[in-house]
């Protein structure tokens, strides 16, 4: 009776830190556009002028977090959880447009989304200009 | 059993079916929140014939933010603290406040005063970057740090750069006349919250923020009442004028890759002269002195937000200068200077671990004549929900 | 004697403050709203500004370091905004602003 009664503390207290586990190890996890996204085409692409354009909307709205060169050093980032993507990174530059673009309409808390905010062709001219921060 | 099974049934789908609709309801118009701060932490003190190390109480201090419309609102703080074994409670602000149009907004009952910025804006432990105030806040200050009364504040855009003003009335301060802290005679006390007479203080602050990235910004504030005494004694006329210069520069700035504050304000009260008496011997001698006072503080910090490390990116290194001078002649009559220096740690944006020193050398003051140097260690945590 | 000369600088502080009521409350409205969805179809109306994520980054690490927009629900922003708007004596833009840009990114 008594072991009966210790396995099913020891079953709550699982369930419990796997819960815990769970929840945390979803904050952690790797932002993945659907490969759907992939096929999403870039009207602009190839198109320098856009990139003009994409370096004004970078400075309105993503330097604040992502920073100047795109490092994800900028001022409001150093509070956020996760810490703002590294934009010139290898790994974010390995990605597709359309994947950016995904990103980019969906937003992930506390990255903003910006479907409604920004017009289709300003996010197509802000992803030619962040294709010009790769190191 | 059959049956509670279909009770059950029903019961988890009705929940998960209520659950889905209760999403779509609007938010109400009156939205309540439960805010605040505490800290705690660990001193280490050494004023040279005497050391003292101690664990503190943690310091909680609820807010309670109830906005009722768009435009109408009400917010009190309160303030638990431990003082030698004793719960202190005491209450920071309680006032309602009304946005009257987009320049102005009135409140009204016991606000913080913008006297200055440092007790408005910068004392709570998650926003301070020491653990401690800087000298001539607090307990003895000479600033006044709260007030009951109404104030009419608001801001302006110039198109860039941008102007904020306050202006107010309150019960003002009383005039510690030393007929029952003798040692206190000549001090102006803040906390009045009955008032003992028909004058008022008036005050108000200007603050400009001169660019349009809102890096800097200067403020004058003043603060003055015609009588501190009580009304027919011989103090009711002894008035009083206080005056305060704040700056604040916030910026990153590339070139040493990280966020650089600095804070500063100096404080002036100037109180008209009085007589006090002193019993020396058990005879009653009368004194009377200058009653003017003053404090300053300056602080530098950096966060270097742009290393690569993402342990260094957390850190923080700060340093503080501040000086207190009372009136000379005064019971009370007192110099200090204090240095602080710390490095922090923000576990997050509104939680941070501080290790500070701290070196005061004060002549004169409560603890009689002569030159005191303290010297203290700190390791504060602070957090801000 | 000293009391005329208190008074006289409370008045100048409330005649600066006057004056600038009366000369900023005839000027029109210099801003646009955040656009919204209709707005954001047509890239000619879509104006370059100050963003909402741009003053939230400067404004609020005036005092404290910027908020992350994940910590709170819409309602709760609103609630913080006008709470921030008072205690730090934002202007209505700012505030709206940061508003907005922090309910966009929770």
């Amino acid at each position: 009776m008594k072991n009966k009664r210790d396995i099913r503390i020891w079953t709550i207290i699982m369930v419990t830190g796997l819960l815990i586990l769970g929840f945390n190890g979803h904050a952690q996890e790797k932002w993945v556009a659907p490969a759907s996204a992939d096929k999403i085409v870039n009207p602009l692409k190839g198109d320098t002028d856009a990139v003009a354009n994409g370096k004004r909307t970078y400075r309105m709205l993503c330097v604040v977090c992502h920073g100047a060169k795109g490092k994800g050093d900028g001022v409001g980032g150093a509070g956020l959880k996760p810490l703002p993507t590294n934009l010139t990174s290898a790994e974010f530059q390995a990605q597709t447009d359309g994947a950016i673009f995904w990103k980019l309409e969906e937003g992930r808390s506390p990255m903003a989304s910006y479907k409604t905010a920004l017009p289709e062709k300003k996010r197509w001219e802000l992803i030619n200009y962040i294709r010009t921060l790769k190191q | 059993m059959k049956k509670l099974i279909y009770f059950l049934i029903v019961v988890v789908l009705g929940t998960t079916s209520y659950a889905q609709t209760y999403n779509t309801f609007e938010p109400s118009k009156t939205q309540f929140m439960l805010r605040g701060y505490g800290h705690t932490g660990f001193e280490y003190m050494d004023s040279g014939d005497e050391t003292e190390s101690t664990f503190l109480g943690a310091a909680f201090a609820p807010i309670f933010l109830y906005k009722h419309s768009d435009r109408l609102m009400f917010e009190a703080e309160l303030e638990f603290v431990l003082e030698g074994n004793e719960l202190e409670t005491g209450l920071e602000y309680a006032d309602v406040m009304y946005v009257l149009n987009r320049n102005m907004t009135v409140r009204a009952g016991k606000f913080l005063l913008p006297f200055g910025t440092f007790m408005e804006r910068l004392h709570p432990a998650w926003i301070n970057r020491l653990p401690n105030t800087p000298l001539g806040y607090g307990h003895d200050g000479i600033a006044p740090s709260s007030g009951i009364g109404v104030e009419l504040r608001g801001a302006f855009d110039l198109g860039g750069p941008t102007l904020n003003y306050s202006v107010y009335s309150t019960n003002g301060p009383r005039l510690k006349d030393g007929s029952l802290e003798p040692e206190e005679a000549g001090m102006l006390q803040f906390e009045n919250y009955e008032d003992t007479n028909l004058a008022k203080a008036y005050g108000g602050r200007i603050g400009l923020l001169p660019f349009s990235d809102s890096s800097s910004e200067i403020g004058f504030s003043a603060y003055s009442t015609s009588g501190t005494g009580e009304e027919d004694s011989e103090y009711e006329d002894i008035g009083a004028f206080l005056y305060a210069l704040d700056f604040s520069f916030v910026k990153q700035i590339s070139g040493i890759g990280g966020v650089v504050d600095v804070k500063a304000q100096y404080n002036n009260s100037n109180v008209d002269t009085a007589t006090f008496t002193e019993l020396e011997d058990g005879i009653a001698e009368e004194y009377s002195f200058d009653n003017q006072s003053n404090s300053f503080y300056g602080q530098l910090s950096y966060r270097p937000t742009m290393a690569s490390n993402d342990f260094v990116k957390k850190l923080e290194f700060v340093g503080r200068y501040s000086d207190f001078n009372a009136p000379e002649g005064a019971e009370w009559e007192e110099k200090s200077v204090q240095y602080a220096f710390g490095v922090n740690y923000w576990l997050s944006w509104r939680s941070v671990v501080k290790l500070s020193y701290q070196t005061t050398e004060t002549e004169g003051g409560h603890d009689g004549n002569g030159i005191t140097n303290t010297d203290g260690l700190f390791l504060h945590w602070a957090i801000g929900f | 004697m000293k009391t005329t000369y208190k008074l006289s600088i409370v008045l100048a502080l409330l005649a600066i403050t006057g004056l600038t009521v009366v000369a900023c409350s005839s000027t029109k409205k210099k801003y646009s709203d955040v656009p919204t969805e209709t707005v954001a179809d047509t890239a000619d109306d879509f104006k370059i500004e100050k963003s909402g994520a741009q003053l939230w980054g400067e404004t609020c690490n005036r005092c404290h370091i910027a908020p992350s927009p994940a910590d709170y629900n819409d309602t709760d922003w609103e609630t913080i905004s006008l709470h921030m708007r008072v205690r730090a004596n934002l202007t209505e833009n700012e505030s709206k602003k940061i508003e907005e840009f922090l309910k966009s990114a929770n």
